[in-house]
């Protein structure tokens, strides 16, 4: 009973790829000169799931994340979510400003205003690549951030999808340090409404 | 722990004694159980909205509150439970995220709006609650016992409860 969001062919699923590894390389350059470490990044993978599998792309419902949430307006309208293991979370905290924090329990408000301002580097990186790319138009809203289980912080953008669809279009990428696995998830959820044209827009300019 | 039964986003389950009822991970989703403490018989669903809409792309009966609730309560009639001594208990519908200005606050309400949607189908069936940890900004794991009735909530920042 279960119907996809879209049928996506091989060409769209490459196209969707090629265009978000620009997007994320431009992201994974904004997050290496904020925590002044080089970044490397996993190649985008575009993946159709029911919403209880999203969960499964970062970790685990169970995993502690940061979660960093920007909606995404304009030509499409999408989701955009940079996911990071709280421990990353909190040494990136203690590079941007200074000091280290130890418990999730204590983000003042500076701390807050970091994580979220990273966000929307990261997110407004990816979104300029995707605009030059598609000669669309993106307009990122303002961030906010959950820190919890990654299942709980992920329940509003499925629940938005939920309204019209059965299932999530995810494109995620892995951003890690050399010495480090994991570094931080980002995903690009987009919503089902203008996909059809995107995906469509997206094959002319790519021929 | 005894075996568990793991309920998936937008899902339902009904089990027998000595089985655990587990849903991991619910921020403004509303995990609702009905339980017959005499057959031992229980059931959980996983919501994520509150409301079949009328075009909307339908799907599972446990997404909705609307539609998840009758259909729990059927699946434990079926089983064998008794309706009259069918019990519930809910928690979840949290706001993950802070509001910020104007836009969007009504979706960012989803858990609030679970929380009443739930409320609502269960007072329509006529089933009592017994318990009730919804609100909040924090996520919530539940943990429910066919043994006992018992629904452990943990979280990571807010504690652990059996309610």
């Amino acid at each position: 009973m279960t119907r996809s969001i879209l049928e996506l062919n091989a060409h769209q699923i490459d196209v969707l790829k090629e265009v978000s590894n620009i997007g994320a390389g431009n992201a994974a350059t904004a997050l290496a000169q904020i925590i002044r470490r080089p970044i490397k990044m996993t190649v985008p993978t575009v993946r159709i799931l029911s919403f209880d599998k999203v969960a499964d792309v970062a970790g685990g419902a169970d995993a502690i994340v940061a979660g960093i949430l920007l909606e995404v307006s304009g030509d499409l309208q999408a989701d955009l979510l940079l996911l990071l293991p709280w421990s990353q979370a909190s040494d990136i905290l203690a590079i941007m400003l200074a000091g280290g924090k130890s418990s999730f329990l204590e983000l003042d408000e500076m701390e807050i205003s970091a994580l979220e301002e990273l966000g929307n580097i990261l997110a407004n990186s990816f979104l300029t690549a995707l605009s030059k790319f598609t000669k669309l138009r993106f307009s990122p809203h303002v961030p906010s951030l959950a820190i919890d289980m990654a299942g709980a912080v992920l329940n509003l953008p499925l629940a938005r999808l939920g309204e019209s669809v059965e299932q999530a279009l995810v494109i995620d990428t892995i951003f890690h340090e050399q010495q480090q696995s994991v570094d931080g998830y980002f995903l690009f959820i987009p919503r089902p409404q203008d996909l059809k044209e995107f995906l469509h827009h997206l094959e002319v300019v790519s021929r | 722990m005894k075996e568990a039964v793991r309920v998936a986003m937008a899902d339902l389950q009904v089990v027998k004694a000595p089985l655990v009822l587990i849903t991991i991970g619910l921020g403004s989703c509303v995990g609702v159980t009905l339980y017959d403490p005499i057959m031992k018989i229980g059931g959980m669903a996983h919501i994520m909205l509150p409301y079949q809409q009328k075009n909307s792309a339908g799907g599972k009966p446990g997404k909705y509150a609307d539609s998840a609730v009758p259909y729990l309560l059927q699946e434990l009639l079926h089983l064998g439970a008794v309706e009259k001594r069918i019990e519930a208990k809910l928690a979840g519908g949290a706001q993950m995220f802070p509001s910020k200005g104007k836009r969007g606050n009504d979706i960012l309400r989803v858990g609030e709006r679970n929380v009443e949607a739930t409320l609502e189908a269960l007072k329509k069936a006529r089933i009592r609650i017994v318990a009730q940890d919804t609100g909040g900004n924090h996520g919530r794991t539940l943990e429910f016992a066919t043994l006992t009735g018992s629904l452990r909530v943990k979280t990571i920042a807010h504690g652990e409860k059996h309610i």
